[in-house]
């Protein structure tokens, strides 16, 4: 072939290329020039748009928590500290059950005779009950918040609640079992906020029978984990770390397949707030007041009110207050125990009897979060077990003109205890001027014998300590005894006071006691003697 | 006039051969060059620019008010219906973070009634939340400000 054809098809060949290359070019240009309105970078934008709503649900959800945590806060206060059932019931005396008892009397029965002491059990809220109680009523109200929001990915009952102290404040921290997840619906998660994000995270593998199982990251069992395979437990599910391919199997298409979940952005919602209210110093505040409130009582009650007619409980309960900065009111309130049933009537058989005292305390407070006033209210039962204070020996009865013998009288002052029931009286004779006082009624030789009430006779089974002799007493309110005609010269006495319950005074006031013999009665009566307790003689 | 003829030839073959080079580079680089990456990377500048903006609604709605945060006192003014402390504070806020006072509040998309409202023109950029309640309830808060 000469030049010119070779020229010729030279020519003839580029000019088809050149122009295939022109409209390629043209169609390019066109395509890469004509207005786009595509969303290019929609899934970066998914992604922030997923941040983003993520932080507003945690806005929401601190601001539920604080709520929720002030909306618990206010019916633990109410309930006494315990939100449940409080371990030592309610007060007896009120069937709306207000009254949470933080101490109470129970019985504990000795046999099958029903026979038994009355105990003191006190049942304080402790740190732990309250966080108890803040717990399930946090979670109570949360849950409420959580269902309100609108999308459902708040997860109820998640929290647990750990109580810090800091700078005398509280701080709650809610630790979340449960993560936020979002997208909900792992189903609608391409109509939702991050449509093109898969990740691998899983292999299937069908390999050549060295491997049987398929592999899958979550194993029910560690025994089914494959060979050179790890596995590591959490709750029941048992994960595999086992990759097919680096232990031999073939990553082929036609062996081995990928798994793609979708992504999701998952966040722990767990949440610290300063509650302004310390509920548990608030309580440790409310108990040792408590405390130093029944011990006061106590000893009130030892001594009595110092008034007679009244009822020491109430006398006692009104002296004492609650000293406490951020109380607005209180009020204290006593019950004494049951007049109806003043004793067992019959030794073998138990009659119930409400051998206690209670004290009701209300209490109101500012709500730390509102307008509103919390009203605080708990009781306490204090066993009846206060013995009445020690009996004085006045003198005897002035009989004037003149007592004759027979018609001699021993006086003693009225126990200041409101709860007496009557006295029993102890003589011994005093056999030499040298003799020492006795210092427990075993050393008496005798009791007196001379009834001087209005009822029947009454059978006393009122101490466990029953003296091994029958007893008969003088019922209060009398305060004399008319002196057996067979007791003359000197005696010591003592009178031992003793409540409705068998408490009797433990301290023993012994007097020593001159009963004239007749014929100093007739002496004195000749003399006309006026100043009597010089004929009686009373140390 | 052969070779004149011969001449011309080559140098259209010569043209041809150059004009093939320049398309074919032309064509390389058009199948080359990615779709519309300039307008694309605006596109994300732009949403990410509105997005980071959002940013603002979080400390809006966190801003310390005395013992409480915004998102309490949008809560209060909700229940109480009285929104002068609402109005007040939102202004004191933007004020702050050097923006106009040129806003509308919506709670349940009812606008709150205001003391005093500036004329605003311009760009609307509106910024949602969802709020608890003290009393239990959830209220959509839309905050709409003015560029």
């Amino acid at each position: 072939m000469n030049k010119k054809g070779t020229t010729t098809i030279i020519a003839f060949t580029l000019v088809p290329i050149m122009l295939y290359l022109m409209i390629v070019a043209y169609i390019e240009v066109g395509v890469k020039t004509k207005d786009y309105y595509g969303k290019m970078g929609s899934m970066q934008n998914n992604l922030l748009r997923t941040y983003h709503k993520g932080e507003l649900a945690l806005i929401y959800i601190d601001q539920a928590a604080k709520y929720s945590v002030y909306n618990s806060i206010l019916p633990i206060m109410e309930k006494g500290g315990f939100i449940d059932e409080p371990p030592c019931g309610y007060d007896s005396f009120e069937d709306d059950k207000d009254y949470v008892l933080w101490q109470r009397v129970y019985e504990v029965l000795d046999n099958y005779m029903g026979t038994g002491e009355s105990k003191e059990e006190t049942c304080y809220p402790k740190k732990s009950d309250i966080k108890k109680s803040l717990i399930s009523s946090f979670n109570k109200e949360f849950n409420e918040y959580a269902e309100k929001y609108p999308t459902p990915i708040i997860p109820k009952n998640n929290y647990g609640l750990i109580l810090e102290e800091k700078e005398g404040k509280q701080e709650i921290i809610g630790i979340a079992t449960q993560n936020l997840i979002f997208p909900p619906d792992i189903n609608k998660i391409r109509e939702r906020m991050l449509p093109t994000i898969t990740i691998e995270v899983n292999r299937e593998c069908l390999s050549k029978g060295s491997i049987p199982e398929y592999y899958s990251d979550e194993y029910y069992s560690c025994n089914k984990c494959p060979e050179k395979a790890t596995c590591s437990i959490y709750s029941t599910i048992t994960n595999c770390n086992y990759d097919p391919c680096n232990i031999g199997c073939e990553w082929r298409d036609e062996k081995c397949s990928k798994m793609k979940r979708d992504m999701v952005y998952s966040i722990k919602p767990s949440f610290r707030l300063e509650a302004s209210y310390n509920l548990v110093n608030k309580f440790d505040e409310y108990i040792g007041k408590v405390e130093e409130i029944k011990e006061k009582i106590r000893d009130c009650l030892k001594i009595g009110s110092g008034k007679s007619g009244d009822v020491d409980i109430i006398e006692c309960t009104k002296k004492e207050n609650l000293e406490i900065d951020s109380i607005e009111d209180y009020e204290i309130s006593a019950i004494p125990p049951d007049d109806d049933v003043p004793f067992p009537l019959n030794k073998l058989i138990k009659i119930p009897s409400k051998k206690y005292y209670t004290l009701l305390f209300r209490i109101k407070e500012p709500s730390p979060y509102s307008n509103e006033e919390i009203t605080i209210k708990f009781a306490i039962e204090l066993l009846d077990d206060i013995p009445p204070p020690a009996t004085e020996i006045i003198t005897y009865k002035d009989n004037w003109p003149l007592p004759s013998k027979g018609s001699l009288y021993l006086k003693w002052e009225s126990n200041p205890a409101s709860d007496i029931l009557g006295y029993w009286i102890y003589y011994k004779k005093i056999q030499s001027e040298d003799e020492t006082p006795p210092i427990d009624i075993s050393q008496m030789d005798n009791f007196a014998g001379q009834k001087n009430y209005e009822t029947n006779t009454i059978e006393p089974t009122i101490t466990n300590q029953e003296p091994s002799r029958s007893e008969e007493i003088i019922l209060a309110p009398f305060t004399e005894w008319k002196i057996d005609n067979s007791l003359e010269g000197d005696y010591h006495f003592i009178i031992i006071a003793k409540d409705k319950f068998g408490n009797a005074a433990i301290e023993l006031a012994p007097k020593k006691v001159h009963i004239p013999t007749k014929e100093e009665m007739e002496e004195a009566q000749q003399e006309q003697v006026t100043d009597l307790s010089e004929l009686f003689n009373t140390q | 006039m052969v070779k004149k003829a011969q001449i011309a030839a080559d140098w259209f073959v010569f043209f041809l051969f150059a004009m093939f080079l320049v398309l074919a580079s032309l064509v390389a680089s058009m199948v080359l060059i990615p779709n519309s990456i300039a307008r694309s990377r605006f596109y994300i500048i732009q949403e990410a620019e509105e997005l980071s903006d959002s940013l603002f609604i979080y400390g809006f709605l966190r801003q310390k008010i005395d013992n409480e945060n915004m998102a309490d006192l949008i809560a209060l003014s909700y229940i109480t219906k009285d929104y002068k402390n609402l109005e007040q504070k939102t202004i004191e806020t933007l004020k702050r973070t050097n923006r106009k006072e040129c806003f509308d509040i919506y709670i349940n998309e009812k606008e709150i009634p205001r003391e005093s409202k500036t004329k605003c023109k311009g760009k609307e950029k509106e910024f949602l939340a969802t709020l608890p309640t003290s009393n239990k309830e959830a209220i959509n808060f839309k905050l709409v400000l003015y560029e």
